[in-house]
């Protein structure tokens, strides 16, 4: 039963801390994984389905860069909005990304220019516009949403390179975390295994006495195991004399006898027939 | 000791799983048609350009922010204004948005309902708004006041607070469906001897009505005509009864052919007056209203009740 509970608790501990450990490493100590910059050849937008978001509660970065300080816009919204926004508009529809980086995508035709300036329309989760770059960074709500890219005026978006990075809130903590208690679940496991005792076991041991509380009473040493160091117990009474004299645990308790000194002698070497 | 360390540990890994990424689960693109913080916006919007278009007698700006037949009636409200040259009606500073009723839509058009008070005229005026696309900004497309004390029935309850769009069937096997009580409702305005005048209660706008196009057909050397078409519905609610709240909007013309010596003029400063350019009617003409009505359709097929109404003159024509 131990053995088993030990190897069980080894187990988990191992891979706990491994699973912690990979995390761990792969988010590093910003909480990301990040993936680019990767070159996207377009001269229209692009604009992700929304399988491929289809996490909740996932930290998500997108840097979009465009040479020459061509403006360029990075909005997250919900897929009824942004597909009627982009419906009519050339684009490219990303299925989905791969990892770490695989994209997979069609193009469709259409207009060339959108409707309205994406920086007017009120309805993105997120967004963020900007000369050269763009940085969104959110949290993935729970609700269908895309990501579009868009250029912003007159521009296209010829010469765009995408960052990515995904993260967990405080991964970097939970991971460690992770790591650090699937350790001590791993070591527990081995001492289980092994038979080596978690505490101390107690040699005296108080029991309720309802006429004197503070008065320790003497009781019988607690059996050892097997296996463990096997312990004596003796009691001396010193008298007024100053002579010691052995008596057994009975005496001192019906003599109500109080324990002033505890004496422990480990491993001594006790010659054969000498008393301690 | 132990416990509650282990108590600590599940709370934490509880706790910490609330913020664990998971996957989405159903992934059909849907949205609450507006939150109320759009309809405050929308409201504000509105409000602001209505302000600049009345203090300039002019009603180009409202098409930035009125849509359909509101913008018809608007429109014509602010030419009538303009030709008798009178300031637009004293709006109330404070409107109190009493609810917001936004059905969950997985395509646009999106349009949302919003009963609002105003208190400096006592009167709630249910507000309709529409997106027509998402490059577009919210619209008002309707807002007709209530009746009297008229109170707006209880509206089925959809998922995440939304109001339940009432479909173009039947709800019942008793109940008209919400196109259905529009065109009924339209055609027993056409006159209280109407058969569809028995499935409507009527109430004094169908009275004014039915009399005024009473008092026209006795006009002497005139011969007088009036039809009234209901327009496709497409705002309609699911009320708690098994029965819709549905909004109607009825187009009305009122054609005029006059014997020749004779003149059909109305009184100065109306809007019929104004639309005619300050004349009246001598050969033939006709003028177009837009309407709209706030029709309860119970699910018991009980008479449908107007809860509420707003119209105008939107345009003439004049041989």
């Amino acid at each position: 039963m131990r053995t088993r509970l030990g190897l069980a608790t080894l187990v988990v501990g191992v891979l706990l801390a491994a699973l912690g450990g990979a995390v761990t490493a792969l988010l590093g100590p910003d909480g990301r994984y990040v993936t680019g910059p990767h070159e996207v050849r377009t001269d229209s937008l692009v604009v992700t389905r929304p399988a491929v978001l289809d996490w909740q509660g996932l930290e998500l970065d997108v840097l979009a860069e465009l040479p020459a300080e061509k403006p360029v816009f990075v909005g997250l919204g919900n897929a009824v909005d942004v597909e009627d926004y982009v419906g009519q508009t050339r684009r490219i529809v990303v299925d989905g990304v791969g990892r770490p980086w695989d994209p997979s995508y069609e193009e469709v035709d259409g207009g060339a220019n959108l409707d309205a300036s994406p920086v007017s329309l009120d309805w993105w989760l997120a967004a963020e516009a900007g000369l050269g770059a763009a940085h969104l960074s959110t949290t993935l709500p729970d609700e269908t949403v895309e990501v579009a890219i868009l250029p912003v005026g007159e521009a296209d978006l010829t010469g765009l390179r995408v960052s990515l990075a995904y993260g967990v809130p405080h991964g970097f903590a939970w991971s460690l975390g992770a790591l650090l208690l699937g350790l001590g679940l791993a070591l527990l496991g081995v001492l289980v295994w092994r038979g080596v005792p978690l505490r101390p076991e107690p040699a005296l041991v108080w029991l309720d006495d309802e006429d004197d509380e503070d008065e320790p009473a003497v009781a019988a040493p607690v059996p050892a195991a097997d296996d463990a160091v096997e312990e004596q117990v003796v009691y001396v009474l010193v008298d007024d004399d100053g002579t010691e004299h052995e008596i057994t645990a009975e005496e001192a308790a019906a003599a109500g006898y109080e324990v002033v000194e505890e004496v422990v002698v480990e491993d001594a070497p006790t010659p054969e027939g000498e008393p301690r | 000791m132990r416990r509650p360390l282990l108590v600590l540990l599940a709370a934490t890994l509880l706790l910490s799983a609330c913020t664990v990424p998971r996957p989405k689960g159903d992934q059909a693109a849907e949205k609450v048609a507006a939150t109320p913080a759009d309809a405050r916006r929308a409201l504000a919007q509105y409000e602001e350009v209505l302000s600049v278009a009345a203090e300039a007698l002019d009603a180009k700006p409202l098409a930035a922010v009125e849509a359909g037949s509101m913008l018809d009636i608007d429109t014509g409200t602010f030419e009538v204004a303009q030709q008798l040259q009178q300031k637009g009606e004293q709006r109330s500073e404070d409107l109190r948005i009493l609810d917001v009723h936004a059905p969950m839509r997985n395509a646009y058009p999106l349009w949302f309902v919003m009963p609002v008070d105003d208190p400096g005229r006592d009167r709630v005026r249910v507000q309709v708004w529409r997106r027509e696309r998402a490059a577009e900004p919210w619209k008002l497309v309707a807002a007709p006041e209530t009746v009297g004390d008229a109170d707006l029935p209880e509206l089925v309850e959809g998922e995440q607070g939304t109001v339940v769009v009432a479909g173009r069937e039947k709800p019942s096997r008793l109940g008209l469906s919400p196109q259905e009580a529009a065109d009924t409702y339209a055609a027993a305005l056409a006159g209280r001897e109407a058969p569809e005048a028995q499935l409507i209660v009527p109430d004094a706008f169908v009275e004014q009505m039915w009399t005024t196009a009473e008092s026209n057909g006795r006009l002497a050397g005139v011969r007088f005509r009036q039809e009234w078409r209901a327009e496709n519905v497409d705002v309609a609610l699911r009320t708690r009864d098994g029965g819709s709240l549905v909004l109607a909007t009825l187009s009305r013309r009122d054609t005029y052919r006059v014997a020749a010596g004779r003149q059909v003029t109305w009184p100065g400063g109306s809007p019929q007056q104004a639309f005619l350019d300050g004349g009246g009617i001598s050969s033939s003409g006709t003028l177009r209203y837009a309407h709209q009505v706030l029709l309860l359709v119970p699910g018991d097929g009980s008479p449908v009740v107007a809860l509420g109404q707003l119209g105008g003159v939107t345009g003439a024509d004049v041989r």
